[in-house]
């Protein structure tokens, strides 16, 4: 049932970011992700898709370390980056290690102006060059957020504060991005401007991204490769080109 | 007179705000009503008492010694008892129950401990005072007001500008987030619980020198201390500080030709009139009670 998709690893070229192995996890006794293998490549972008409540935020979350924020559980199975075991690992050792996450919601500091958000986004970024870097690549990849910047981030529309989540994601360097539905409450307009922009990043900088949303047949165009999801359940890991030209193929996954 | 009673207010306001303070960081940070604050008080006073009645240890010391006591004793009420809960996603009304159950346990052991006498931290005379505007002042009381404004300024400027601050204020605000961006929430909570409990010591050494040291003095100073912070915005350093001096100014002039007994009930009237005209409190902060 699982088909993995070894192309790129076999190609040699690229290298491996996250190892996801037989993972599984859940609420109480709700299993909400259930034994779930795929890889990601370092410079990929991967879709997450699957309908609603097939665990895809969960994975995320999971993979996050956010899960027990959330009153969740990994029940089973290793994640590894870079080779490293991570599972069980608090976000904010992941950051640590440069994985972070742009959850549901967005959760942005609302008490806080948009600045202190992204400066809050480098908390960890001790070099103050690297620092100004950092902060200087969000405002070019977003250059909308700059004249926000004395604004609560509480006032903002829900396109720019998902900017401005992603931004704040981005001040740590990133190495691997985690995005959960980007695309939640914008307009069609905006979502284009939304997936432009990751898709912009990965070719800027080699980071891998991974990102859940409903819209398949746009994040098929800029995703590398896709992790389906359905009932909890790996229903399709393999390459996007695949899908994006198999319309039968993709009905079938995500029904 | 009425020079004495502000002179007065401004002393009892002063320790107020010190409470304050450390409740409104505490609070700020986990959002729920750590009422054990008191007890904090209470036992930051015995401390300094029996380390100078006991091992005849000079004043500094020993007050230095209790205030690390203090702030040591409100992380591990975070560690051992607020943690667990958290952790179980308890609603705050449990922390708050446990909380109240801490204050009287600690006001307890107090109480069997050193017995229910009234104790003194300063031996023989008042000092000298000095002459203000016709009122009397002491050495005593000028320290108390040197020290709240110090330690005011002083913790204002820890959470404004360095990142230990900066890092209470995103766990305040979305502690998910904060997580998101690298920060070890469980310390910052404990760090916060630190400073602001040994904000507590100091206002409990500080109303030990100006009255008596007894088991129930923590609930007289956490109720002021509350009424102070809400009234000068929950969450807002400089809120406490105005909160607590307003509170100390208006129960002591207040009860100008009445009985003293008044002071609590000047005191609930403030924050009847605040609740009801200005409930974000002076510096209307968005913490509002509802998120209690
Ligand atoms: N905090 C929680 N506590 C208990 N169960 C939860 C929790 N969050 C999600 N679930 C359950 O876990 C399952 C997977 O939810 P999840 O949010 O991961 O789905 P999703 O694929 O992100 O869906 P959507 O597309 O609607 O966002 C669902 O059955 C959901 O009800
Ligand atoms: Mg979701």
């Amino acid at each position: 049932m699982i088909q993995r998709c070894w192309t790129h690893i076999s190609e040699g070229s690229v290298t491996m970011l996250l190892k996801v192995n037989s993972l599984s996890a859940g609420y109480g006794h709700t299993e909400a992700v259930k034994d779930v293998t795929f890889n990601i490549d370092v410079g990929h972008i991967t879709a997450l898709i699957g309908p609603n409540g097939a665990g895809k935020s969960t994975l995320l979350k999971a993979l996050s370390g956010t899960l027990e924020s959330y009153g969740g559980t990994i029940t089973r199975g290793d994640i590894l980056l870079d080779e490293e075991p991570i599972a069980g690992l608090r976000a904010d050792q992941l950051v640590a290690k440069g994985l972070t996450l742009v959850p549901d919601g967005r959760r942005l500091f609302t008490h806080m102006t948009v600045q202190e958000n992204l400066e809050m986004g480098g908390f960890t970024v001790r070099d103050k060059e690297l620092f100004g870097i950092n902060f200087n690549r969000v405002l070019t990849l977003f250059p909308e957020i700059a004249p926000l910047r004395p604004r609560k981030a509480g006032s903002l529309s829900g396109g720019e504060q998902q900017m401005l989540a992603i931004g704040r994601a981005l001040m740590i360097n990133p190495k691997l991005l985690l995005i959960d539905e980007p695309s939640l409450g914008l307009a069609p307009r905006l979502l284009d401007n939304v997936f432009e922009k990751i898709a912009n990043l990965r070719n800027e900088q080699i980071i891998g991204v991974v990102v859940v949303e409903q819209n398949v047949h746009e994040v098929l165009k800029i995703a590398d490769s896709v992790v389906a999801l359905k009932l909890g359940e790996a229903a399709y890991v393999g390459n996007a080109a695949d899908l994006r030209n198999d319309d039968a193929k993709l009905k079938e996954v995500f029904l | 007179m009425i020079t004495q009673l502000t002179v007065n207010g401004i002393i009892a306001g002063c320790t107020y705000a010190l409470v304050a303070m450390g409740f409104t960081i505490i609070y700020g940070t986990v959002r729920f009503f750590h009422f054990a604050h008191g007890a904090i008080v209470a036992v930051a006073a015995y401390t300094a008492w029996a380390f100078m009645a006991y091992l005849g240890m000079p004043f500094a010391m020993a007050a230095i010694i209790s205030v690390v006591a203090a702030g040591g004793l409100g992380v591990l009420m975070d560690r051992f008892v607020y943690r667990p809960l958290r952790q179980r996603k308890s609603p705050s009304l449990i922390l708050l129950l446990a909380s109240f159950g801490m204050f009287l346990v600690v006001q307890n052991i107090l109480q069997f401990v050193f017995g229910s006498d009234i104790k003194m931290l300063r031996g023989g005379a008042a000092s000298e005072g000095h002459r203000l505007f016709g009122a009397v002042i002491t050495s005593t009381q000028l320290w108390i007001v040197a020290s709240s404004v110090i330690l005011a300024v002083a913790a204002l400027w820890f959470l404004r500008k360095t990142g230990f601050g900066k890092s209470i204020r995103a766990v305040a605000d979305d502690q998910v987030a904060a997580s998101l961006v690298g920060i070890n929430s469980e310390r910052t909570v404990s760090m916060a619980f630190f400073l602001g409990s040994a904000l507590a010591g100091v206002a409990g050494i500080l109303v030990a020198l100006e009255s008596n040291v007894y088991p129930a003095m923590g609930l007289n100073a956490v109720i002021k201390g509350i009424i102070a912070a809400l009234i000068g915005g929950m969450g807002s350093i400089p809120g406490a500080l105005l909160g607590g001096l307003l509170i100390g100014f208006a129960e002591n002039v207040g009860v100008w030709g009445i009985s003293s007994g008044w002071k609590d009930a000047i005191s609930y009237a403030v924050l009847v009139a605040f609740l009801l005209f200005r409930p974000g409190g002076i510096f209307h902060t968005d913490l509002e009670l509802r998120k209690v």
